[in-house]
């Protein structure tokens, strides 16, 4: 049932929001910025809450989605000065996007999931623990056995790929 | 970022767009490593200001990224699910607005002030929970048990006693326990009811709709809304100090907010009032109450008096 889930989310949030902010405070070195960004976890898992994972896992999806969501803003910071002016790229310099902009319809999700299956499975993994589990090159090479700059290579495999076929599916 | 890596297997026929596609690609990957360095930001600018499709294909690189960040393994469902609600008798909340003297002229035997909750026991074994700036009239008789919110929101839990229903009356609303716990609260721009344990039947002007545990439902502009099955429990998160809004108006909110917080909060735009907003709002921590709702709204707050403050839209 769709409709348990997300009470189940906002349980697991609430009992969660308090170690996610100190965790994220010293992640990006401000307290409102973590305030901004708990908010916006629950916003966007809340936004997907058709689409959750088991009770079991959803401590960990709603943990690990604050983490990326931290590692994004951190990463965002460092590339705004330098797409300052850059056309199209307006949406990076600007504050987080409202949730009404941010709804994704469920074919285009679905479609974005088979395309990741349908990865080399190197690409794949590479993939999949960079963005879903938040690992770094380093991390993940040692993981893989695999030099940093070889999990670089796939990941541009993997993002390629992607957007090809992001482009034939629009 | 070094050069080859942008270069790689060219191919005369690829079309300017996969050469975008492909640098992209890299860009993104390369600035993804923490360890990239300021000289790399700089080239990727000078790369981005090179071709508009550039910009274009990096863009794409972004938004893949976002979207791919809620994918997850896929997961078999399955068991009992909720099974903690199913212990006690019943519970329920309903929730109401100021202005129902006509029901009973009597004063409320219990209310709350701004910011405060109370939990009373009843005679019967039932309890209610009063949250912040409500008050109830409670009426019982050898055939009846009645309670009036006059304003403000409760939630009942409620002793079986199958000779004396236990009936809650919110404006035009009548919810009656059929064995039960539920939340009664009254807006002005609505009352409306959540069920979090058996049923509950709702009844206004002469429509009567039975709800189930889980389900909420709102009454406004003099009828019944859609009932809901996934908002119960943000519904009843003031019982931990905490106020939960999927996708309310900022009026409400306000409103809402008013109960708690000392003073007065008012929004002058009526554009912004309507604007539909999801936050989850701490209330423990009066102390710092205006920076709470400046962090979690899209508002920011002009104090005038102690007593006044004016809310307009955050300026980004």
């Amino acid at each position: 049932m769709q409709t348990a889930f997300s009470s189940d989310l906002l349980g697991t949030f609430l009992s969660l929001r308090k170690r996610l902010l100190s965790s994220i405070s010293r992640f990006v070195g401000s307290h409102t910025a973590a305030e901004d960004l708990v908010q916006d976890t629950f916003l966007r898992l809340w936004e997907r809450r058709e689409r959750l994972p088991h009770a079991s896992q959803l401590h960990g999806y709603v943990v690990r989605t604050s983490q990326n969501l931290a590692i994004d803003f951190r990463r965002r910071q460092r590339i705004a000065p330098f797409v300052e002016g850059v056309e199209y790229l307006e949406f990076l310099t600007d504050n987080a996007p409202t949730p009404e902009d941010n709804v994704i319809a469920r074919d285009r999700m679905q479609s974005l999931s088979q395309a990741i299956a349908a990865l080399p499975p190197r690409a794949r993994e590479v993939f999949v623990m960079a963005r879903i589990d938040g690992m770094t090159y380093v991390e993940i090479g040692e993981k893989l056995g695999i030099s940093p700059k070889t999990v670089f290579s796939h990941m541009v495999v993997a993002l390629e790929r992607l957007d090809g076929f992001d482009r034939t599916e629009t | 970022m070094k050069q080859h890596t942008m270069t790689e297997q060219p191919n005369s026929s690829q079309t300017r767009d996969e050469d975008a596609s492909r640098e992209a690609a890299a860009w993104f990957a390369r600035l993804l490593d923490e360890r990239a360095t300021e000289s790399d930001h700089q080239s990727f600018r000078a790369w981005l200001l090179a071709d508009s499709r550039n910009a274009e294909a990096y863009a794409r690189m972004e938004k893949l990224w976002e979207r791919a960040a809620f994918e997850q393994k896929p997961v078999q469902v399955s068991g009992s699910r909720r099974a903690f609600l199913k212990t006690a008798a019943g519970s329920f909340v309903v929730a109401t607005v100021a202005g129902y003297g006509w029901l009973w002229t009597r004063r409320p035997d219990f209310s709350t002030g701004t910011g405060e909750t109370h939990a009373i026991r009843l005679e019967d074994g039932s309890t209610i929970e009063l949250s912040a700036s409500s008050s109830v009239t409670v009426n019982f008789t050898s055939t009846a048990r009645r309670i009036v919110l006059h304003t403000g929101e409760a939630y009942f839990t409620v002793a079986p006693d199958v000779r004396r229903p236990f009936v809650v009356w919110a404006g035009d609303l009548r919810a009656t326990a059929l064995g039960t716990a539920y939340s009664v609260s009254i807006f002005s721009e609505r009352t409306s009811v959540a069920v979090t344990e058996h049923n509950v039947r709702v009844e206004a002007h002469g429509q009567m709709i039975d709800l189930s545990e889980g389900q909420s439902l709102d009454w406004a502009d003099n009828r019944f809304g859609r009932v809901t099955s996934d908002e119960t429990d943000s519904r009843l998160a003031w019982r931990e100090r905490r106020l939960v809004f999927l996708s309310r108006s900022l009026g409400e909110i306000v409103e809402e907010i008013n109960r708690w917080r000392d003073g007065h909060l008012i929004i002058l735009d009526p554009i912004l009032a309507r604007r539909k907003v999801t936050a989850i709002i701490d209330v423990n921590d009066m102390a710092d109450i205006d920076k709470t709702l400046e962090q979690g709204l899209p508002i920011a707050l002009s104090s005038y008096t102690p007593y006044l403050t004016l809310v307009s839209a955050k300026k980004i």
